[in-house]
């Protein structure tokens, strides 16, 4: 027989080889080899292992059959963790791991800029950077602006505000986007003067035109324009995370930009084969060069740019993407980690404890010349079968509970909005259970696949323990699952320390529940005039007020956390700056007298606007505390300083100084606001401006439902019946979808807290009995002798806290270690909080405790004749 | 008729034979070539089954016997296959 014969038929099974290999090599040998006997012989291979594997399996699951209490406590226990474990990395792997859906994403870059002589806060980029990027730029295939915005379209049915998305003509390109039917934006379409037109989603093509392809050509009154419509977007079409109806040309005129005005979006392809720091050294050498190609505004000097320490960021556009979720994910992934670690450890005890029953089984089969490895196979394929069985039923749990979060996704945490249970998370889970089943499965393994044999079975004939050895695992791995459900707990405390802290920050606003907001446009086309336009919104606020059950109503251009951020820099009338350098850039808003007062926020001192402010167009101001202080030093001292926001603009006073509204979130830092009237003159030199899209604060304690919605609806269209009514949200929801983040983080440590907490529990409860079940004859002897129940109580009370006390204090230094992973995420709260490390504590022992309770007290209640007797 | 466990019980049905023999007998009376790993396959599935038995064997091939079991157990099959035998070749001289 040929060599290659001899190894094909080392294809099959082991354990038909020992009964068939001699035959069949002796049949082979004597018929010939041929090319019909190779191709026979490796097909009767497979066929063979795939039965012999299905017989394994069947094997394994007779045996865990026979044994349902135990089988099932571990299958729901490593399902809890296997499940969380698939849910978590769904997550990660939706948000984190999936490329960015366009061709190429890894050449994909945003651009932006950090301004530390300006502002703390990063910089978007400037008309006048684009510009100069896009001409000079070496190692960039093309770079583009985008911001987005909203936009009121009227002539078809009720006048709407749609999510619009400005970009300049490259954006799309460079993404390989490529509208479908129709063209997308050139530089025509983006150069001003041209004419006007207008991309549109593939959702609100379907929405508005019927999915009809002569939409393209046709004309769209958009924010009072006609512009005509060139071409639908691919569906599903999405820019790090915003999904516009409408995509328009932003237009920017490069024969007047001048240097300034950091306020769009930059994303960027490189060249094949460049690099980011190339492409960042690149853009960053074109940054002093800037003030000579474009001019500086009136009123600004060279010094105060040199002074800005202008200086580039160029970062993987999947960054953007992502943002801050990245590290949380990475850390509720490090807690599930955990808790499928005890979940392993709690059904390695599991199985220690079926083995010493199986201890004298294992010993004959050995006795009898089966090889370790076939005992060893026996035992792993049973965990490893268990595991996948328990990893099926977790995604089973993980589908429940993506299903569950992506309700809470959808109003709060965007970013989880798409995420699915893919392929990939299936093979990954299944591939986790493997290597779970393999780690639990190994305890077991280590312990009784080479027994003494004659210890193994004089020890089943004495009915003894399985030994001292068996024993010292089990406490271990109890001690353990204590300490890493300890460092999960304290974890959990610590968030629930955050939370509260947050609970507690003054918000700037009372009962958030009770404030519906709405945003209301006045378009140029309903209105060109500014101050008219002003009074159009007084009047529609009026009307408001007149609504059944409205408390109060006010205006104003942002609400605290709707993401808006207008920022320009605040010069202070005698307060000079030094070295000619840029006063602190600041935060602003425009908005109506009785803004404060309908939100619940203090007036600190001085006055409100009024609507004479406004219509008269007084050169007046309020600011936060918090500026008061920066700025002047305190409240007091700010009423009747002077501030402007050009070194050309008019000065205006401030009248006002109010409480601190948190504008980014309660757990960031409060952001200084100045705040005027949104009816403005001279704010920009020269010019009349007003606030067209204004949201309205309606206080109402009537619910937030379609009957109030209807009401707001008819009132505002009673006054201007082509005004569209947009984002329409209670701020209670606009608070909770600041705060998602933290509430996510905070349910998922308390769920993987609870869930080893319990595991913890039942491990220390295993054990004692476990002790109690085979010392039940010494117990009996003991208190045959004379000891009384107390003793008896305390020998295993002492014996189940000694373990308590050791993963105590394992867990505790463990989390001091570990917590700096999860100081990024507290708020109000320190890392070494000694409630949150003594609840955690006072919380586990005390339930460790009463499970040692549990068995000790069953074990002092024993009859000593009974316990005797078996 | 091509089930390889119908041809090898077909086979020992008038005596004992190792596995060589086995696969000439098939080709002979059926015209069916067993492969080594087909006929192999075929007699494991008996074996477990209890349909044959394998006999003491003088050197590296392996005789086997038809059990009670498997002689009923091709019988049955047989019966299974007669009407269908029957028919078809009634309907075949009719067409």
């Amino acid at each position: 027989m040929t060599w290659w014969m001899a190894r094909l038929v080392r294809l099959y099974p082991r354990r038909w080889r020992e009964r068939y290999e001699a035959e069949l090599v002796a049949l082979i040998e004597e018929s010939g080899a041929d090319w019909h006997t190779t191709v026979d012989v490796v097909r009767g291979a497979t066929l063979m292992q795939f039965a012999y594997g299905v017989s394994t399996i069947r094997q394994h699951a007779r045996r865990l059959v026979a044994t349902p209490v135990f089988t099932l406590t571990a299958c729901v226990t490593l399902a809890a963790a296997l499940g969380a474990n698939a849910l978590i990395f769904t997550l990660v792997h939706g948000v984190l791991l999936t490329p960015l859906p366009f061709a190429e994403p890894g050449r994909l870059v945003g651009v932006s800029h950090m301004a530390p002589g300006l502002t703390a806060e990063p910089l978007p980029q400037g008309a006048f950077t684009y510009f100069t990027y896009r001409e000079e730029a070496r190692h960039l295939e093309d770079i583009g602006l985008w911001t987005p915005s909203t936009a009121a379209v009227s002539g078809r049915g009720e006048p709407e505000v749609l999510a619009a998305l400005a970009v300049t003509d490259g954006t799309l390109p460079l993404l390989r986007v490529a509208p479908f039917p129709g063209r997308g934006f050139t530089a025509e379409d983006d150069a001003s003067g041209s004419r006007e037109t207008v991309l549109l989603s593939h959702a609100y093509w379907r929405r508005a035109f019927g999915g009809n392809p002569a939409a393209v050509g046709q004309s769209l009154l958009v924010d009072g324009r006609a512009r005509e419509v060139i071409g639908v977007l691919p569906e599903g079409f999405q820019l790090l995370g915003h999904r516009p109806d409408l995509v328009l040309p932003l237009r920017l005129n490069r024969a007047e930009t001048a240097i300034g005005l950091f306020r769009y979006h930059g994303l960027a392809r490189l060249k094949a084969g460049a690099t980011i720091e190339a492409a960042a050294q690149d853009l960053g050498r074109l940054i002093p060069s800037m003030p000579t190609r474009f001019p500086i505004p009136p009123g600004f000097t060279r010094e105060m740019y040199d002074a800005f320490r202008l200086a580039v960021d160029v970062h993987p556009l999947q960054q953007e993407a992502t943002g801050e979720v990245s590290a949380m994910l990475w850390l509720l992934t490090g807690a599930v980690g955990l808790l499928l670690l005890v979940a392993c450890a709690n059904v390695a005890s599991l199985f220690l404890v079926r083995g010493e029953s199986r201890r004298q089984e294992i010993a004959i089969q050995l006795a009898l010349g089966a090889s370790p490895t076939r005992v060893v196979g026996q035992m792993l394929g049973e965990a490893v079968l268990l595991s996948l069985l328990s990893g099926a039923a977790g995604l089973g749990l993980a589908a429940a509970g993506l299903q569950a979060l992506r309700a809470f996704a959808l109003e709060r945490l965007a970013v989880f909005g798409d995420v699915t249970l893919t392929p990939v998370v299936v093979l990954f889970t299944l591939a986790l259970a493997v290597v779970a089943g393999v780690l639990f499965g190994l305890v077991p393994v280590i312990k009784f696949s080479r027994p003494q044999l004659a210890t193994a079975l004089k020890a089943q004939a004495r009915g003894a323990s399985g030994g001292r050895d068996g024993q010292r695992l089990r406490n271990g791995l109890v001690v353990a699952q204590i300490a890493v459900a300890l460092v999960l707990l304290v974890g959990a405390a610590l968030m629930v320390r955050t939370f509260a802290a947050i609970r507690d920050v003054r918000t700037g606003f009372e009962r958030p529940a009770q404030v519906l907001t709405v945003s209301v446009t006045v378009p140029e086309a309903v209105e060109r005039d500014p101050a008219t336009t002003a009074r159009v919104h007084d009047a529609i606020l009026r009307r408001l007020r007149d609504v059944s059950g409205v408390v109060a109503v006010a205006q104003t251009s942002s609400v605290p956390m709707d993401g808006a951020n207008r920022r320009d820099p605040l010069f202070v009338d005698g307060a000079p700056i030094a070295g000619g350098a840029m006063p602190p850039v600041r935060r602003m808003k425009w908005v109506s007298p009785d803004y404060f007062a309908t939100m619940g926020n203090r007036l600190v001192v001085g006055r409100d606007f009024t609507w004479n402010d406004v219509h008269d167009r007084r050169p007046v101001a309020i600011v936060s505390a918090r500026l008061a202080r920066e700025a002047f030093g305190g409240a007091p001292a700010a009423l009747g300083r002077r501030v402007r926001t050009a070194p050309t603009g008019a000065w205006r006073e401030i009248v006002g100084v109010v409480g601190d509204e948190i504008d980014d979130g309660p757990a960031r830092p409060v952001v200084p606001l100045v705040y005027w009237p949104f009816l403005q003159e001279n704010l920009a030199p020269g010019r009349v401006t007003v606030e067209r899209t204004l949201v309205y604060v309606i206080r109402t304690a009537r619910p937030h439902d379609g009957s109030l919605l209807r009401d707001v609806q008819r009132a505002v269209w009673t006054e201007s019946p082509t005004v569209p009514l947009a984002r329409v949200e209670s701020l209670q929801v606009v608070y909770d979808r600041a705060t998602a983040q933290e509430a996510f983080t905070l349910t998922v440590l308390a769920v993987a807290g609870a869930v080893t907490l319990l595991l913890g529990m039942v491990g220390v409860y295993g054990v004692v009995a476990y002790v109690v079940a085979q010392r039940r004859r010494e117990i009996g002897i003991r208190m045959a002798l004379g000891a009384d129940r107390e003793d008896v109580e305390r020998l295993f009370i002492g014996r189940g806290l000694r373990l308590i006390l050791a993963g105590l204090l394992i867990g505790l230094a463990c989390s001091m270690a570990a917590v700096r992973w999860l100081e990024g995420f507290l708020f109000g709260v320190a890392p070494l909080d000694p409630v949150a490390y003594l609840a955690a504590v006072v919380v586990l022992g005390g339930v460790a405790a009463a499970a040692t309770w549990v068995p000790a007290r069953g074990a002092s209640r024993m009859e000593p004749v009974s316990a005797l007797r078996q | 008729m091509s089930d390889p466990t119908l041809l090898v019980l077909a086979s020992l049905a008038d005596g004992d034979k190792h596995g060589y023999a086995i696969m000439t007998d098939v080709r002979e009376f059926a015209g069916v070539s067993l492969g080594p790993g087909t006929l192999y396959g075929a007699i494991t599935r008996l074996e477990s089954r209890g349909y044959i038995k394998a006999l003491a064997a003088g050197d590296r091939r392996q005789p086997y016997r038809l059990t009670t079991a498997g002689r009923v157990h091709l019988q049955a099959q047989l019966e299974k296959l007669e009407p269908v035998v029957r028919v078809g070749t009634r309907r075949l001289r009719q067409a």
